[in-house]
């Protein structure tokens, strides 16, 4: 009984995300897309809470569904758009585009259909401090890293927004 | 001793020449009296050693059947093994004692007859390299060693024909000279490699032991055509027809060359090569045959052209192919001792026609035509009894050296085939009778230019002794060696007893004598008349002064042929070659205007491209490669 | 049947090749922008499957599932600063017009 809802719940999150991700690249108005995008965002987070990654969940809704949403609507809102508005009715090319994905999907899926695969399992016990100490030790460098990455990031963006012209 | 010291170093004979080439060549170049001094020293040293050996081949007995070799190992390729070194046996004696002899004193000639000349010191240099080259021939132990130096001595002709390289004559003689006589080096190197593919030797003395074996069992028809081959090499070397039309051009060199090279010694190599290689040729009836027609043809067919030819030197030249034709049927009738005692013969008087053919044109400023000269015999008393005396010797009139020789082939020709002793016989009235035109025009009768008559003048001692010496030879040479016995020595087989044939020597004389008469005939007495026989005989004459037309059918051969061939591959090469190449560019250029289109700068079209390619991969890895999958698997 | 990898996994697949069509059909540099995103997070979907359905014994799929997350922001963040900024010097987003690299 626990199973059959445990899958349940898998098959809801899942729908969640296939449905707005569909959503996002088939609807024509920008800010739907965004919107969308921020439902689908908010799946995947469900999704990781589903698989016991609780402290990734919350990164999730808070940096993707939160930053990057926002981000997009603003980008979208900033870039002036033509007479119909913020639309993109796609480059004319979307027959190729889904030939070439769903060859991907299926090739892909034959791959995971046919791995080899023994079930097995890792739950952490205290997710959030055992990310904090390997990050803080095994990973420091590459933490450290990515906080470089970051922080240039954010300086070349704001130059690029910017521009030469008003420095 | 010395003649000891002279057989155990022969190898210095051709090496003091090459070493006053090099060191002109390099050094002195531009001091032409040390270049002068220099040869004539090394070529007189190499005279000295020359005669040692000679008369050390007299005095210890050496015969054909039993030289004196020297040898060392030169090359040492897998089985293949070449020596060099020296021959020496009575023939290369005596060619040794011609080739020394009348290079020394062409050199000597030289220094007074090039006096002057910017090309001194080069001239020397050449003239030194072809001294070593052709002794280096005459000494060889092997086809390879002799091939070597013959193709030497072919350069050295090209760099003398075109000495006057300022003058377009001189280089298109020069070239036609050298690509002449490759044509014919080319057959002699393939019937060397034959030779060598065959016997697995190419050394004279071991050949001439197997080949009598080779031919007991295997017949002849392999080394028939061997023969033939190498006897190209000597039809283009000696100028016999068809490869003859060299050497009538070949006298654009400076004259001593021509007497060195093109009358005495170098062409006479093809004579050489045939007599070296007797053991083979002997052996071979149908080429033996073919030698002696060829040569008798030869013999006649360019005395029949000097019969109407103007310029001096170039009546000497056919005058010169014809004696190499003599030599040759000499050779194909089997008589190797005659041919080569007209060899030694022809070597000194024919130098000595063209040093006064020399002296003559150095006296009238350089003029090549006899009919401009005239009456010069008050003017050049010496120069004309050298000429005359030269003149005598070539027509066969007793007891000039001419004789002798001549009468010998006669002889020779007259025991195998009535057909080439008539023929033989009727070339030498030709050629008593046109070298008595030459004589006659040039030094009898009233000056055809008071001028230049007036600045004509006798020339100097350096020019003058050789004269002398070679008139000298050319007197006794044919006696002497009559009475030494020239036949025990130089020969091949049994010893040849030197006898006069009294009906043969009587005729050719009588013969010589009444050419000779008719001559003065018609140069001196009634000059009218040579112009009236030039229209009587029309178009006979015609022929004659234009040397049969045998340039003018090359060149027709060479613009047909030659020409038409390369058309062909013009077209070929234009359409079909081209026609691929120009295919293929378009294949390509097609190809890749179509590649092109991909390359729409759309970034998205390269992502889709992208993709495709991860996909081929996954794909590919999925279905071919189950390892890859084991992999994967393990890890999970 | 219970949920397991293959089911993460086809779910991951199915989302990016979702992203990967967005990708390669949208004309506007934001719309791509958000496919590109959504082909992040189907990545990121394997990373915690693998870390939560397989023989392993810490937590490194998340961590580097976090790493993603972080390079992913940074990006997304410049991608539209170049987009706006395109905007500003070409006039228009649509990806088509940016050619430059046209051979």
């Amino acid at each position: 009984m626990t199973d059959i809802f445990y899958s349940l719940v898998f098959y809801l999150i899942a729908l969640v995300i296939i449905a707005s991700a569909l959503g996002v690249v088939m609807e024509k108005n920008l800010v739907h897309s965004a919107l969308l995008m921020t439902a689908c965002f908010i799946g995947v987070g469900m999704l990781y809470i589903y698989l016991d990654a609780e402290f990734l969940g919350a990164a999730q809704f808070m940096l993707y569904s939160g930053g990057v949403a926002i981000l997009a609507v603003m980008a979208v809102m900033l870039i002036k758009h033509g007479d119909e508005g913020p639309r993109d009715g796609g480059n004319g090319r979307a027959l190729r585009a889904i030939a070439v994905a769903s060859a991907f999907a299926l090739v892909i899926g034959m791959i995971i259909t046919a791995l080899p695969y023994a079930p097995a399992g890792y739950i952490s016990q205290d997710n959030v401090s055992e990310l904090a100490e390997m990050m803080l030790t095994e990973y420091v460098l590459p933490f450290e890293i990515a906080a470089i990455l970051l922080l240039s990031a954010l300086i070349g963006a704001i130059i690029l927004a910017k521009g030469d012209g008003e420095a | 001793m010395f003649q000891q010291f002279a057989l155990e170093h022969a190898w210095l004979i051709p090496l003091l020449p090459a070493i006053s080439f090099v060191i002109i060549g390099m050094l002195i170049r531009s001091y032409g009296k040390a270049s002068a001094a220099l040869a004539v020293l090394m070529s007189l040293i190499s005279f000295c050693l020359a005669v040692g050996v000679a008369t050390g081949v007299v005095d210890y007995g050496i015969t054909v059947e039993a030289p004196f070799v020297q040898k060392v190992s030169w090359l040492h390729v897998g089985s293949l093994e070449l020596a060099m070194g020296v021959l020496v046996d009575p023939l290369t004696a005596m060619m040794l004692i011609v080739v020394t002899t009348v290079s020394l004193l062409v050199q000597i000639y030289s220094v007074g007859y090039m006096k002057g000349d910017p090309g001194y010191g080069r001239f020397f240099a050449y003239l030194s390299l072809f001294a070593a080259s052709m002794l280096g021939l005459v000494l060889a132990v092997n086809f390879l060693q002799m091939y070597v130096f013959w193709e030497l001595v072919g350069l050295c002709s090209y760099l003398l024909i075109g000495f006057y390289y300022y003058k377009v004559s001189a280089r298109e003689a020069a070239k036609k000279a050298f690509i002449t006589t490759r044509v014919g080096d080319f057959g002699l190197l393939l019937g060397i490699l034959l030779l060598q593919i065959n016997f697995g030797t190419l050394d004279f003395l071991e050949l001439g032991q197997i080949i009598p074996m080779y031919i007991a069992s295997a017949g002849t028809g392999m080394l028939t055509f061997i023969a033939l081959l190498i006897f190209i090499g000597p039809i283009g070397k000696s100028g016999q027809f068809p490869l003859h039309v060299w050497l009538p051009d070949a006298m654009e060199g400076p004259t001593p060359v021509s007497a060195l090279i093109h009358a005495a010694t170098m062409v006479v190599a093809g004579v050489y090569l045939v007599g070296r290689a007797y053991f083979l040729f002997s052996q071979l009836p149908t080429v033996m045959s073919v030698i002696a027609w060829l040569g008798a043809f030869t013999a006649f067919f360019a005395a029949s052209i000097a019969f109407t030819q103007h310029a001096i030197k170039r009546i000497l030249a056919y005058s010169t192919v014809s004696q190499l034709g003599y030599m040759m049927l000499a050779l194909g009738v089997g008589s190797l001792t005659a041919s080569f005692f007209h060899l030694m013969t022809h070597a000194f008087f024919k130098a000595l026609l063209f040093l006064c053919a020399g002296a003559v044109m150095h006296a009238m400023h350089d003029e090549a035509d006899i009919f401009k000269m005239r009456g010069l015999r008050h003017k050049m008393p010496v120069t004309f009894v050298c000429m005359t005396i030269g003149v005598l010797a070539i027509a066969g009139i007793p007891p000039f050296a001419g004789f002798f020789s001549k009468d010998a082939i006669l002889a020779a020709a007259a025991e195998v085939s009535m057909p080439l002793y008539i023929m033989a016989t009727l070339t030498a009235f030709m050629t008593a009778f046109y070298m008595s035109r030459l004589l006659f025009v040039t030094f009898f009768g009233m000056p055809a230019d008071e001028r230049t008559y007036s600045h004509a003048h006798e020339t100097g001692w350096f020019m003058r002794l050789p004269l002398i010496v070679l008139a000298g030879l050319a007197v006794i040479s044919g006696l002497w060696g009559h009475e030494f016995g020239f036949g025990e020595w130089v020969r091949f087989g049994m010893p040849v007893e030197e006898g006069i044939d009294p009906v043969i020597a009587i005729s050719s004389t009588v013969l010589s004598i009444i050419a000779i008469m008719a001559a003065w005939h018609i140069y001196v007495t009634k000059p009218y008349l040579s112009d009236t026989m030039a229209e009587k005989t029309g178009v006979l004459y015609k022929l004659s002064f234009n040397k049969f037309y045998i340039d003018e059918i090359y060149a027709c051969l060479i613009k047909y042929v030659v020409d038409g061939t390369a058309k062909v591959l013009y077209w070929f090469d234009v359409n079909i070659v081209d026609g691929i190449i120009n295919m293929l560019a378009a294949i390509v250029g097609g190809i890749s205007r179509r590649l092109g289109k991909l390359e729409n700068g759309q970034a998205q079209s390269y992502a889709a491209v992208f993709i495709c390619g991860v996909i081929v991969l996954a794909a590919y890895g999925f279905f071919y490669s189950q390892r890859i999958l084991a992999v994967l698997g393990g890890a999970l | 049947m219970t949920v397991g990898l293959t089911h993460c996994l086809l779910l991951a697949a199915v989302l990016f090749a979702i992203g990967l069509y967005g990708l390669l059909s949208k004309k506007s540099i934001i719309a791509v922008l958000m496919s590109i995103e959504l082909m992040l997070n189907a990545v990121n979907i394997n990373f915690i499957a693998f870390n939560r359905f397989t023989n392993v014994s810490d937590l490194t799929g998340q961590l580097m599932a976090i790493f993603s997350i972080a390079v992913g922001v940074a990006e997304v963040a410049v991608g539209l600063a170049l987009a706006y900024r395109m905007f500003h010097e070409h006039g228009t987003v649509n990806v088509d017009e940016l050619n430059n690299m046209k051979g």
